[in-house]
C-alpha cells in the first residue's frame, strides 16, 4: 500500500471517529448514554440471576426449596433494572462529571420541580413492583405448612451445639436427619437451652427452636440427596459448628435405616411407609 | 503531595487500628497449656479385616481448672502424665479438660482413649448424650466394666466430636463419663473414674469437640465455662 493510500485511509478513519463523537449516538444527551448503561447492567444482572443462583444456593430437594429458588431468581430479575439504574447513574457521573484535585467543583444544578410524568412513572413502577413481589412472596409462603394426611413426624431438638432427631414410635434417636422422599415431613422443633434456628437448607424451610415450647414446620421432599442441617441463630461459642448431616432417601431405604438404628421392622415399616 | 501524605497517614492509622483489634482478640484466645497432645502409638491392630495403626490418647477432666491433676495412667497402667497443672491461670471454680484441649490422631487409626474423670456432675438435659455414640461396638468401659452409657442423672462430662461444617464425612463421636466417686466433693486428685473407649479416626481434617453436659452457668447451663473456649471445648486434629 502506498503512502498516499495510507494517508487517505487515516483521514477516513478520523472522519468516521469524528462523526461518531460529534454527530453519532455518543454525542447524544447523558440520559441516552445512561440508558445504554442501564440496559447493559440489567442484562448482566438478569444473566447472573439465572446462571449463578444454582451455583451459590443449596440443592433443591423439596417443593419448598423449589419455591425459594424460583423466588430468589424472580426477585433478583425484578431488582436488576433498579440496581442497574443506580449503578449506571453513579458510574456515568463519576466518569463524566468527576473533577480532579484543585479543580473547582461545578455549581449545583437548578432545583428539580414537579414533573407529573416522572412522578407517575416512579410511583406506578414502584407500586407494580411491590405488589408483584408481595403477591409472589405470599403465595410462596402459603405453600409452606400445607398439612397433608399422615405426615412423617420428626422431633427436632437443638442444644448448644448439636442437633438430635427423634423418630416417634420407633425408639430411634440420631444426630443425623434422614427423611423419606415423597412423604410430607412435619418437624416438631424445640430447644434444650437457648434459641436456635433449625435450617435443613435443601428442604427450603427454617424455623426457630425455642426452649420451653414447640414450633412446627412441614417440608415435602421430592428428590433424594444429601443436605446440611444448620443453626440459623447465633447461639454461642460453637454456633459455627452446629450442623448435622441430612439425607433424603427412598421410603424403603428409610425403613432400613430405622431398623439399622434400633427400630423393629414392624414399627419402621409402619412409620416409614404408613406415616405416624 | 499533601493528599498523598494524608492518604499514607490514614492507611497507617487503619493498619494500627486493625492490628490492635487482632492483638486484643489474640490475647483473649486460649492457648492450650501443653500444646497439642498427640496420641501415642502402641502398634498395629486388626479391625474389620483391615490392619490399622493403634494409638492411645490420654486425658482427664478435673473439678478445678487451677491446680494439679491426679495421676493419669496409660491404657496398660503405666504412668502417662505424672504431674502438671490443669489449666495454668485458669478459673479455679471451673472444671477443665487437661493436659490440653488440642489432640491429634492419625487418620483412619484405631484410637483408644483413656479418660480420667475427677469432676462432679448431675443430670444431663438430653439423655441422648448419656449414651456412647460412634465408638467401636457402641460401648465404653467405666472402671473396666463395659457399658453402652452412664446414668444420665449422675454424669459429669461428654467428649463429643464432630467434623467441621460442610464436610460430609458423617463422623460423630460422643462418649459420656460418670461423676467422681466423691460426688459433689470432687477434687482433682481423688475419687477418679477411668473411662476407656475406642473409635476409628475419620479422614484428615479439623474436628471440633466439646462437652455436651451443661456444666456451666446461666441458661441451660451453657454459660461461663461452657461458653469460654479452652475448658470444655477444643479441636481434634486428624493428621
Amino acid at each position: 500500500m502506498s503512502s498516499n493510500h495510507e494517508d487517505i485511509k487515516r483521514e477516513q478513519i478520523a472522519e468516521t471517529v469524528d462523526g461518531w463523537t460529534h454527530n453519532g449516538p455518543f454525542h447524544r444527551r447523558p440520559s441516552f448514554r445512561i440508558l445504554i448503561l442501564v440496559i447493559l447492567f440489567t442484562a448482566f444482572g438478569v444473566w447472573a440471576a439465572v446462571f449463578f443462583t444454582d451455583k451459590i444456593m443449596p440443592s433443591i430437594l423439596s417443593s419448598q426449596m423449589k419455591s425459594v429458588h424460583d423466588t430468589i431468581i424472580f426477585f433478583t430479575i425484578l431488582a436488576a433494572p433498579v440496581a442497574a439504574l443506580v449503578y449506571a447513574i453513579a458510574a456515568y457521573s463519576i466518569y463524566k462529571w468527576g473533577h480532579g484535585h484543585g479543580e473547582q467543583a461545578p455549581p449545583d444544578g437548578p432545583p428539580m420541580r414537579e414533573n407529573s410524568l416522572t412522578t407517575s412513572i416512579w410511583l406506578g413502577a414502584s407500586t407494580i413492583l411491590v405488589v408483584v413481589v408481595l403477591v409472589w412472596g405470599m403465595t410462596a409462603l402459603s405453600s409452606e405448612n400445607q398439612g397433608q394426611l399422615r405426615p412423617v413426624t420428626i422431633d427436632v431438638y437443638g442444644q448448644q451445639w448439636l442437633w438430635t432427631f427423634k423418630y416417634p414410635g420407633t425408639g430411634v434417636e440420631s444426630n443425623q436427619l434422614v427423611v423419606p422422599v415423597g412423604r410430607q415431613i412435619r418437624f416438631v422443633v424445640t430447644s434444650y437451652d437457648v434459641t436456635h434456628g433449625f435450617w435443613p437448607n435443601s428442604l427450603g424451610v427454617q424455623i426457630d427452636a425455642n426452649p420451653g415450647f414447640k414450633t412446627y414446620i412441614t417440608a415435602d421432599p421430592n428428590a433424594t440427596g444429601q443436605f446440611a442441617v444448620r443453626c440459623s441463630q447465633l447461639c454461642g461459642l460453637y454456633h459455627a459448628y452446629m450442623d448435622a448431616n441430612g439425607k433424603v432417601v427412598t421410603p424403603t431405604q428409610f425403613s432400613s435405616w430405622l431398623v439399622s438404628h434400633g427400630a423393629s421392622t414392624t414399627s419402621a415399616n409402619a412409620y416409614a411407609l404408613g406415616g405416624k | 503531595m499533601k493528599r498523598l501524605i494524608w492518604g499514607v497517614i490514614s492507611l497507617v492509622i487503619a493498619v494500627v487500628a486493625v492490628g490492635l483489634v487482632v492483638f486484643g482478640f489474640s490475647k483473649q484466645q486460649y492457648h492450650a497449656p501443653d500444646g497439642t497432645v498427640a496420641a501415642k502409638s502402641v502398634g498395629m491392630i486388626q479391625y474389620q479385616g483391615k490392619t490399622r495403626d493403634h494409638v492411645v490418647l490420654t486425658f482427664g477432666t478435673y473439678a478445678s481448672a487451677q491446680g494439679k491433676y491426679g495421676t493419669m495412667l496409660s491404657v496398660d497402667g503405666a504412668p502417662n502424665v505424672p504431674s502438671g497443672e490443669v489449666h495454668p491461670g485458669g478459673n479455679p471454680q471451673w472444671p477443665a479438660y487437661s493436659p490440653s484441649n488440642q489432640f491429634s490422631v492419625p487418620a483412619g487409626a484405631y484410637v483408644t482413649v483413656v479418660w480420667h474423670q475427677y469432676d462432679s456432675g448431675g443430670a444431663v438435659n438430653n439423655p441422648y448424650f448419656a449414651r456412647a455414640h460412634g465408638t467401636v461396638g457402641g460401648t465404653e468401659t467405666v472402671n473396666g466394666k463395659t457399658v453402652t452409657g452412664v446414668d444420665g442423672n449422675n454424669m459429669a462430662h461428654t467428649f463429643t466430636v464432630r467434623p467441621a461444617p460442610g464436610t460430609a464425612s458423617g463422623f460423630f463421636l460422643s462418649v459420656p463419663s460418670p461423676v467422681s466417686k466423691l460426688g459433689d466433693n470432687a477434687t482433682n486428685t481423688a475419687g477418679g473414674q477411668v473411662v476407656t473407649f475406642s473409635f476409628i479416626a475419620g479422614a484428615k481434617g479439623l474436628y471440633a469437640w466439646n462437652c455436651e453436659f451443661p456444666c456451666g452457668l446461666g441458661i441451660g447451663g451453657f454459660g461461663a465455662v461452657m461458653s469460654s473456649y479452652g475448658y470444655m471445648s477444643g479441636y481434634l486434629h486428624v493428621v
